[in-house]
């Protein structure tokens, strides 16, 4: 009869203890194991690519259990069946639920809808999201984790932690600063410091960012414990990773072009080899039936047929049509003087009903509003420049009223602004002025200001101002900017 | 912010996309650009998107 201290009796005890001691020590690791790490950045509302990312995802998924989907960030904002959809971005969290993501790290644009709608999102989603080096200035607001851990079927950990962007100057990411009240975001590459620890803790360890490529090159010069760096935001692709201090830095391009895929194999616990590279989308034939379906229903956005405003008279003529986009962009911004150009009108008449879907059709460009303190003299500057061009008016105007004097070679010798209501300018002062981003990038007329986005698009302003029920008698029939062929002798050029 | 693109410095205003800095430097660039006749690379030789958002003093090249 055994005893119970019996050496018979403590062999089980030995047993498990020394399993133990070799499950700590990680000797019982897989000999080999092959994670998978999917990985798309920037989709801004493209969503129709996913049927493809979701048919190979699940391909993949089947011969191997160790694959993750990830994404790091800016998925929202650049495609109105996403961001018109109620409520805003609903397709983008559906899909990603559907597609089995398993984290995604905040981007600038998750923010543009504003934190409203950013906490449905994360409520939510079946997935995590993260991102270190956000803070909350008060109690409450919108929850995300630094970073998540994902194990694989036989327990290796993977790290992932999230860093976003935040502009040196103003210390918050690139979207509409009213879209971050209440929060605070630190140094990137200073908060990824804090967490080395992770290293130690896990056996493979990832930043997923939303930095940008030549931030995330300095993350690998700083925190040479990464692995893998997945990022975002400078909308680079990059098909041939290359490691930089030893950590692999991947990018998956934009918009769904390509999917990104990490192959790591583990051995022993450590990481023993990581390549990268792109699939491109555009190649591949395979779709998810079930995903393209859905994809299908959110493109017949009811929300686009929605009536925004009745119209008295059709809306006839790109002077009219002008003078109602600048408005919507001076008024909704309190800005003192906003231009359009011509180019920029893609409708020539909007008729009874206003619906959504036709303001996308009139400003499909997705511009956003660039901000100028401008002096008199630049204004006048601006509008010559424009006119000679085309030789033609080119710029629809609102908060001022002009008249181009030109000569016959097409040249601007004279430029006349008088207030909307006719009355005399003030050339002296300066003036607040919002130009669309593309006069701004493209019209080469040097201020002295270098302006500002004011990350708002000018559809959404456009929107906006419409629904305000404007007095539509302002519009008919309306001329703010015109040309008047100047006197052969008698140009009085200032 | 100022950009560099071909090594020649670009003013552009903040929040400028890629695109953005391209089209200020050369309107026929950028169109061949985004024809897919010349691609944009960033100071590693990286494709990046003309959407693609910058930072201060970033470089750029068309090939």
């Amino acid at each position: 009869m055994m005893t119970p201290t019996s050496p018979l009796r403590q062999t089980p005890k030995m047993v498990l203890m020394g399993l133990l001691v070799f499950i700590f020590l990680g000797r019982l690791w897989p000999a080999e194991e092959h994670i998978v790490i999917f990985h798309l950045n920037d989709l801004h509302g493209r969503i129709d690519p996913l049927a493809k990312v979701a048919r190979l995802v699940e391909v993949e998924r089947r011969q191997n259990p160790n694959v993750f989907l990830v994404t790091a960030g800016d998925n929202f904002s650049g495609n109105p069946v996403v961001d018109q959809y109620r409520p805003r971005g609903f397709p983008i969290l559906d899909l990603q639920n559907r597609l089995g993501f398993a984290i995604e790290e905040l981007g600038n644009h998750e923010f543009d809808y504003g934190q409203q709608a950013l906490d449905y999102f994360i409520d939510q989603a079946r997935f995590t999201i993260i991102c270190a080096n956000l803070r909350h200035l008060k109690p409450g607001g919108i929850s995300v984790s630094p970073y998540a851990i994902r194990q694989t079927l036989s327990g290796t950990r993977i790290a992932f932690l999230g860093l976003i962007q935040a502009d040196p100057q103003t210390k918050i990411p690139d979207t509409h600063p009213a879209n971050l009240a209440g929060l605070a975001f630190d140094d990137p590459l200073q908060t990824a410091i804090h967490y080395r620890f992770l290293r130690q803790r896990n056996q493979v360890f990832v930043a997923l960012t939303h930095l940008g490529y030549d931030l995330d090159v300095r993350l690998a010069q700083e925190l040479k414990e990464l692995d893998v760096i997945i990022g975002g935001h400078s909308h680079t692709a990059i098909p041939e990773p290359a490691e930089t201090n030893g950590v692999l830095i991947v990018q998956a391009g934009s918009e769904a072009r390509f999917l990104g895929r990490v192959d790591v194999i583990v051995d022993g616990g450590r990481v023993k080899k990581k390549t990268g590279r792109l699939i491109d989308l555009q190649s591949v034939t395979g779709e998810d039936a079930a995903i393209s379906r859905r994809i299908a229903d959110f493109n017949r956005n009811p929300e686009l047929e929605r009536i925004l405003a009745r119209l008295p008279f059709t809306l006839e003529g790109k002077d009219a049509l002008g003078c109602l986009m600048t408005d919507a962009i001076r008024k909704e911004l309190n800005l003192d003087v906003a231009f359009q150009n011509m180019g920029g009108i893609r409708l020539s008449f909007l008729k009874d009903p206003i619906q959504l879907k036709d303001v996308f059709r009139l400003d499909p460009f997705n511009n956003e509003v660039v901000r100028y303190t401008l002096s008199g003299k630049e204004i006048r500057r601006l509008i010559a420049y424009a006119f000679e061009r085309g030789g033609q008016i080119d710029l629809q105007v609102s908060g001022i009223c002009y008249d181009v004097k030109s000569d016959a070679a097409g040249k601007a010798v004279d430029v006349i602004i008088t207030a909307e209501d006719g009355s005399p300018w003030d050339e002296e002062r300066s003036y607040q002025v919002g130009l669309s981003s593309y006069v701004a990038a493209t019209y080469q007329v040097p201020f002295q200001d270098a302006g500002e986005s004011l990350r708002v698009r000018t559809n959404d302003l456009i929107i906006r101002f419409i629904s305000s029920r404007p007095d539509w008698q302002r519009y008919r029939g309306v001329i703010r900017a015109r040309v008047q062929p100047a006197v052969v002798g008698g140009a009085d050029a200032r | 912010m100022n950009i560099w693109i071909d090594d020649k410095r670009v003013r552009i205003f903040k929040g400028a996309t890629a695109g953005d800095a391209l089209r200020r430097f050369s309107e026929a660039l950028y169109r061949q650009v985004a024809a897919g006749e010349k691609r944009l690379l960033n100071g590693h030789g990286h494709e990046v998107a003309l959407s693609g958002e910058l930072s201060e003093n970033q470089r750029f090249h068309t090939k």
